[in-house]
């Protein structure tokens, strides 16, 4: 399929997943993700040595999502955030039995049962772990039906390299909106064999355990290590982010998703008015991108952090550079999206 | 055209909503009382229910799901419709939801309009999943026909790939759509156009009318 197609974000991320060689899939739907577990059902339903199953509920998807990837194959749920939240136990047990899945969160508002409008209140969850537990997903945040694509078959390279569950973390906006796609042909990427872990029977070997305790703790502390130095060797090698005029810029916002694809109107309508602004886009969350924000923290020292949440990245950001550079914060939430005149408005009262 | 009921069905996006409000547009020009029906309900968002106050402007009504039902996702089906479907003075446009799931709500409203002075069109992009090809359009058309218990009577063509459409994009996608009118043995209505290729594409390159569309339905950095 290398022609263009229309997709909506919930659909490209299905079809995505089914060219990386997703064939499982078990999830509950909630709005505003239900088109996605709608394309699933369409298409694995027909497929050969393919699973579907709409669960009874969240917290079944996600263990049905543990046993399948047991078995070392490539297994995706998705949900919006209020279901997200009903996962996290199960996601803790799949990132300390470290295997390996892919979990879509199109986030909406809340907290709560809140509405079924865009938001990114869930960043915290995401990239600090979520469920109990000294853990961290692979969060990568996308910001148009083509990256929705493009980062849902990277996810699940990045979830078998590491054996940790990764997370496409987008919001009801992209996942609602329409664009047109591609599917290309992707490099063939080198991955660890699964052999040595999973279960898929044990005649004539040694019987494989995937088990996410252990009660002693001198032991559970060294799984803990182990699982830890997998994070350091994510940020070492797989952050990603986009960066836009940030070499004179007068300010540097720091944006990802919906909100970055506002802001590059925003930057187009500010140069207009003669004012330089800069984008820095964490594409990886988790990893985050802080070498590059600390980096330009030198150089330029007004920063302004854009979230569809009362602020939440702004403390990596923070944390990014650490003192050297104003850091301030524009944020709307409870569904509601910040226009580009809006943060337009809000940047002209920092220069 | 000039059925009074006019109901827009078709795949999910394949872009009855922006059709729907720019036919309602139209229709207004030749009749005083025009009236859009948001019968929306799959979609969450993007429904003719966000393009409200522009069609009141315009002296269109439009029936959605008021205040804070507009954002309920609720399967919702206000009582005026019904009224609205017998009163012969209006010109009724149907905004349905999308695939047969969507028109699951027809069904409600069968008995009425089956002796009616309605058509029921099937909106098709070629290039939305599950509409590709000639196959999947008739199967489509099967689905919502059984699902609606109602007759599909004319075919809308819209191939286009958003803000990525080009000439070549709308006549290549229009003959595959011609084609499965014919196999369908259905009249194909009109093409639909983003308004800006007006230049470029003229009616006269088309055998069939050409309906120029402007979109509604913008997105937040548009």
């Amino acid at each position: 399929m290398a022609e263009k197609i229309l997709m909506k974000g919930n659909e490209a991320i299905g079809e995505a997943a089914i060219c990386a060689g997703c064939r499982y899939y078990f999830g509950y739907p909630i709005t505003p993700q239900s088109e996605l577990i709608a394309y699933m059902a369409k298409k694995l339903l027909k497929m050969k040595d393919a699973s579907f199953v709409q669960a009874e509920s969240e917290l079944a998807a996600i263990n049905m999502v543990y046993g399948a990837a047991s078995t070392g194959v490539r297994v995706m749920t998705s949900s919006s955030s209020p279901g997200i939240s009903l996962m996290q136990e199960g996601i803790s047990y799949i990132a300390c039995s470290e295997v390996p899945c892919v979990v879509v969160n199109m986030m909406r508002g809340g907290p709560g049962l809140g509405d079924i409008q865009p938001a990114q209140g869930d960043y915290f969850q995401a990239t600090k772990g979520g469920g109990h537990g000294d853990y961290h997903l692979i969060v990568l945040a996308p910001s148009s039906v083509q990256e929705l694509v493009d980062l849902t078959m990277d996810a699940f390279d990045l979830a078998d390299k590491y054996r940790n569950p990764a997370m496409i973390l987008g919001d009801g906006l992209l996942g609602q909106m329409m664009e047109a796609v591609e599917f290309k042909e992707r490099p063939k990427v080198d991955l660890p064999s699964k052999e040595s872990w999973t279960l898929v029977g044990c005649k004539g070997r040694k019987p494989h355990w995937i088990v996410p305790f252990n009660l002693n703790p001198s032991v559970l502390e060294k799984m803990n290590l182990v699982i830890n130095e997998k994070y350091k060797k994510l940020k070492e090698h797989e952050v990603r982010y986009e960066s836009i005029n940030i070499e004179n810029a007068d300010l540097i916002i720091v944006a990802y998703g919906t909100v970055a694809r506002i802001v590059k109107t925003v930057i187009q309508k500010a140069k207009k008015e003669g004012i330089n602004i800069g984008l820095i886009r964490p594409i990886t969350l988790f990893p985050f991108p802080e070498k590059i924000i600390s980096k330009t923290a030198e150089r330029i020292k007004k920063f302004l952090v854009v979230e569809m949440s009362l602020g939440q990245m702004i403390e990596d950001v923070k944390l990014a550079v650490n003192g050297k550079a104003e850091v301030n914060f524009y944020g709307r939430c409870g569904g509601i999206i910040p226009t580009p005149i809006e943060i337009l408005k809000e940047l002209n009262k920092y220069l | 055209m000039s059925k009074r009921i006019k109901i827009f069905v078709g795949g999910f996006g394949s872009g009855k909503t922006e059709i729907a409000i720019n036919y309602s547009i139209y229709c207004r020009k030749n009749y005083r009382q025009v009236a859009i029906v948001d019968l929306d309900i799959v979609n969450p968002y993007f429904r003719t229910r966000e393009a409200k106050d522009a069609l009141n402007l315009k002296d269109i009504k439009v029936i959605a799901p008021q205040d804070e039902w507009a954002y309920a996702g609720l399967p919702l089906i206000s009582p005026e419709i019904k009224g609205l479907i017998q009163d012969a003075d209006y010109h009724l446009i149907l905004d349905v939801g999308g695939d047969d799931i969507g028109t699951v709500v027809l069904g409600n409203f069968k008995s009425f309009l089956q002796d009616l002075d309605y058509e029921m069109l099937l909106v098709v992009n070629s290039y939305r999943p599950f509409t590709q090809s000639i196959l999947q359009i008739k199967q489509m058309a099967q689905e919502i026909e059984n699902t609606s218990r109602l007759k599909i009577s004319g075919v809308i063509s819209n191939p286009n790939l958003s803000i990525q459409t080009d000439e070549e994009i709308i006549k290549q996608g229009h003959i595959l759509i011609k084609r499965a009118a014919q196999k369908l043995k259905l009249p194909l209505k009109f093409i639909c156009i983003d308004e800006r290729f007006s230049q470029k594409l003229k009616t006269e390159n088309f055998k069939e009318a050409v309906f120029y569309i402007k979109r509604f339905m913008k997105l937040p950095w548009e």
